[in-house]
């Protein structure tokens, strides 16, 4: 049984201190980094633009963030946490950079429609440097690392479930449409067909 | 291969879920490893493979 999913014990009233706030607070990075990876299903969907090999790998950088702010949810804040949710914003961001600077120069074109102005490729890379910057403005709280006091609140429970439930699916349903998209070798190039 | 990573993540998450915390976060290290390789891979000199 986990930090966040164990039941009350002993009929104790929960409290709410830093560590109870700061795991709400994960839960909606986690939920906001979940929501692009929704909003790139919908360009895939809806728009029926395929994703390209970069756009994944974007997009398991969005997955690997979400995972690691999702574990400070489910199990209480730790470092360990963090340094994953880190390493994998630093791995999206170099996803991202390097989708950027192969269009950078006028004339190379670009990868799929813009959103509000702007690439979903260039989007990724700025939701990974501000998720970056929260992490360490979040790290500053030390009081989060103290163990729970009292029984977790019942919100940071539900926001728990909610967010391995919406990780689960994401990655759950990229295995499927990406295998469906690249079979088992390689990503295609430039796809223009996918399902 | 790509579909093996978001494999990687999902049987990640299946892990963290049933309580298996150490496991789950060895599995998502070895999981951005192969990410970072795949990158890797697609960081080419040959651009037309990253596009």
């Amino acid at each position: 049984m986990t930090d966040a999913t164990a039941s009350t014990a002993g009929g104790a009233r929960p409290s709410w201190d830093t560590r109870s706030v700061v795991q709400i607070f994960n839960g909606l990075g986690a939920l906001t980094v979940f929501g692009v990876v929704f909003g790139a299903y919908g360009f895939q969907f809806i728009l029926l633009e395929p994703p390209c090999p970069l756009c994944l790998l974007i997009r398991l950088g969005m997955i690997g963030v979400g995972f690691g702010l999702a574990l400070n949810v489910l199990f209480g804040p730790h470092v360990l946490h963090y340094g994953l949710a880190l390493l994998a914003a630093m791995f999206g961001a170099l996803a991202s950079l390097r989708q950027v600077m192969l269009h950078i120069v006028p004339g190379t074109g670009s990868y799929g429609d813009p959103a509000f102005g702007m690439h979903l490729y260039t989007w990724a890379f700025i939701v990974f440097v501000t998720i970056t910057l929260a992490i360490a403005v979040v790290l500053f709280f030390q009081d989060q690392f103290k163990p729970a006091t009292g029984p977790v609140p019942p919100a940071v429970r539900w926001m728990a479930i909610i967010v391995m439930a919406a990780g689960l699916f994401l990655a759950g349903a990229n295995v499927i449409t990406t295998l469906l998209e690249c079979g088992v070798g390689a990503c295609p190039d430039d796809p223009t067909t996918f399902l | 291969m790509m579909a093996a990573l978001f494999l990687a993540w999902f049987a990640a998450f299946v892990l963290a879920w049933t309580g298996r915390r150490v496991a789950s976060v060895v599995v998502a290290l070895v999981s951005l490893l192969l990410c970072m390789a795949m990158l890797r891979y697609h960081m080419s000199d040959d651009i037309t493979i990253s596009l």
